[in-house]
């Protein structure tokens, strides 16, 4: 997406005084007209407090608060907790809230700010991770991105990823994930970088983006963007989640498949995770109220799961991995694909074994692993000087 | 301790509490209003002092439901409470929002049988959020009104007023109309589920169909049963002895390879 079509998806961008200086505030106003740029003491939209409504949730999305972080920026996996089985990794959160728009999106269930805040304070975040170096900087470390924020859908603007890729830079042995469903990658490609990043993309077939993921890049604009990435020298992984049952889901699933089969070989990434629709009950509530019933999501046969969270019926979730696995197989029994944020029973009921004994993935995480992947692949990527 | 003639004092916070104020009470007042003893036709109110707000949790530690969307109604116009709206309603364990708001602005609109119900069952805002998503509550009304001849429980309530809810919001307000000509609240639930939940109701019905077809023991009563979101098997057995039920687990264990075999496990 253009610089300018992306500023004007916004209605109006406040920075916070305390931001002036920021680097990111003075990239942003170069690019905001005047006459969408508030200087403010205190967050806008004060008369909005805890829960918000769908008109709020919404406005939410279409208005940049810029301020600095004021907290801890590094924290846990929400994957890992007791009862379900995920990747343990660092999470950086740099913003809060998505200017793109999925159905499904669990942003919709603990989200109460009135705007898309920023935090232009991303030093102080490296300061933090600076300061495990003394006892990590040998060790596997993992930082994704993507949790509260698209890691690259706002990219273009802020130019976070620059920061990012070159810190990453000095510490091999650690690896950075951008998690996206945009295509903007055209901003960083030019970076010298150090084999650690990891490019990926959640990605849906094209029936499902057009109809779930609002506002998001489409499919062939992600596996487009990939490529360059890849080219580029970047490791790539995608992430097939949420899968979404429709009547004519195994065709669907199928052609994503082979899209992404004809393009990538398993040598050009250590993985692929696959999750199926999920959500926290509560969230239903405010995904009825912003898409009505016709969304396959909100309309979706969805129930209480051991962990809390609504999901397909168990035996439809393990056909739809089932299903997914054995389509990937066929093309070719080195694709490596995992289950993320499943319970152990589906994982054993769909792959026959628990997680950690699924081979190739206790070392996924492993940068020894990643590096592994990198050196064979590098020889067989086209990376431009 | 000053005391003034009830018929001196306004009504503004007038909000229909359900209980008659206690007789052993004096009627209360603030400024010129009335607060409490609005039942009173005659005799005079004791005069508080202080901020209404605090005198109001004090003479009105709970309100139900209804009277919390009533007195919303008015503190929320009225020039003396309406910047104090946040202040007013957490005492009653709700958070200030704007969500809250528009929630109690929906409920204004919810039918008095309804709400009847909502309050005799102490249902609290956050079972209701189903109405959120309508903005108009004809059809929500006139289908829930139905429902509530059947004396149902408070869960099976919460439950049922989201389904039928969803299902207008899927236009399928005919078909949930036909369903009221049932007679059984029980056979109305499973219809209104398996119009909800069309796929995984016909996989369950398939698979307790199926069930007949394997020789089963005598005096073992197989049934599907749906735990969240699995469906698991549920035997009921009676045993006499020893060897009953050693010949049991045996013609058990010939089902359960049958039924691997016709795919029938979830
Ligand atoms: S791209 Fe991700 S964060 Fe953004 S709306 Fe979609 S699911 Fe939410």
């Amino acid at each position: 997406m253009a610089i300018n079509t992306l500023v004007s998806s916004f209605d109006h961008l406040y920075i916070d005084e305390i931001s002036r200086q920021s680097p990111l505030a003075q990239r942003l106003i170069k690019h905001f007209p005047q006459e969408k740029i508030t200087w403010v003491n205190e967050a806008p939209f004060s008369s909005s407090k805890g829960a918000l409504t769908a008109k709020e949730f919404d406005r939410s999305k279409k208005n940049i608060f810029v301020t600095p972080f004021k907290g801890q920026f590094f924290k846990r996996c929400p994957g890992a907790r007791p009862g379900l089985s995920c990747c343990n990794y660092f999470v950086l959160n740099w913003g809060l809230q998505c200017n793109m728009n999925c159905s499904y999106c669990y942003l919709q269930s603990f989200i109460n700010t009135p705007t898309l805040t920023l935090y232009s304070n991303l030093e102080d975040a490296l300061k933090e991770l600076e300061s495990f170096a003394p006892s990590l900087k040998d060790q596997p470390l993992r930082v994704g991105t993507g949790e509260t924020v698209d890691s690259l859908s706002l990219d273009p603007l802020t130019l976070y990823s620059h920061d990012l890729i070159h810190f990453f830079k000095d510490y091999p042995h650690w690896s950075l994930e951008f998690k996206t469903k945009s295509a903007a990658v055209d901003q960083f490609l030019q970076q010298e970088h150090g084999g650690n990043v990891v490019v990926s993309w959640s990605i849906n077939p094209q029936y499902i983006i057009e109809r779930e993921e609002h506002g998001t890049a489409n499919l062939k604009d992600r596996l487009n963007a990939a490529e360059k990435c890849k080219a580029r020298g970047f490791r790539i992984a995608f992430h097939i989640d949420p899968m979404i049952w429709h009547p004519d889901w195994k065709n669907s699933y199928l052609e994503l498949v082979h899209d992404l089969t004809e393009r990538f070989s398993p040598h050009d990434m250590p993985y692929i995770s696959v999750g199926a629709l999920r959500f926290q009950p509560e969230q239903r509530h405010m995904m009825r109220e912003r898409f009505g019933m016709n969304s396959l999501v909100t309309s979706a046969e969805m129930f209480p799961s051991n962990d809390g969270k609504l999901r397909y019926e168990q035996s439809l979730r393990k056909e739809m991995f089932s299903f997914l696995v054995n389509a990937f197989k066929n093309r070719s029994t080195a694709w490596n694909l995992f289950l993320c944020m499943e319970t152990p029973e589906t994982w054993i009921s769909s792959t026959g074994q628990l997680p950690q004994k699924t081979e190739g993935l206790t070392d996924l995480f492993d940068s020894r692993l990643i590096r592994k992947h990198q050196s064979a692949s590098s020889s067989s990527a086209k990376v431009q000087p | 301790m000053e005391f003034v003639p009830l018929s001196s004092l306004k009504k503004d916070f007038y909000f229909e509490p359900e209980k008659p104020w206690p007789k052993s009470l004096p009627a209360y007042g603030w400024q010129n209003q009335l607060l409490a003893g609005f039942d009173r036709k005659e005799g005079s109110a004791l005069i508080l002092n202080g901020d209404l707000i605090p005198l109001f949790h004090q003479l009105y530690p709970t309100l139900s439901l209804i009277e919390l969307s009533q007195t919303f109604a008015i503190f929320s116009k009225h020039p003396e409470t309406r910047s104090h709206l946040q202040e007013w309603l957490e005492p009653y364990g709700l958070k200030f929002s704007q969500r809250l708001i528009q929630f109690f602005e929906k409920l204004q609109l919810v039918s008095p049988k309804i709400l009847q119900w909502c309050n005799e069952k102490k249902l609290r805002a956050r079972d209701l959020e189903i109405l959120n998503a309508f903005s108009s509550l004809n059809d929500f009304n006139f289908l829930i009104e139905k429902l509530l001849p059947y004396g149902i429980s408070k869960s099976r309530g919460v439950q049922l007023f989201e389904v039928i809810g969803e299902l207008l919001l899927m236009n399928k307000k005919d078909e949930v109309l036909q369903i009221f000509t049932i007679n059984s609240l029980d056979a109305i639930e499973v219809e209104l589920k398996r119009i909800r939940f069309p796929l995984s109701s016909e996989k369950l019905t398939f698979q307790k169909k199926e069930l007949a077809n394997f020789s089963w023991p005598s005096h073992v009563k197989p049934q599907w049963i749906r735990k969240g979101d699995s469906t698991k098997l549920k035997l009921e057995m009676e045993l006499s002895s020893f060897d009953d039920f050693e010949k049991k687990l045996k013609l058990l264990s010939q089902v359960n390879l049958n039924m691997q075999k016709e795919e029938l496990w979830p």
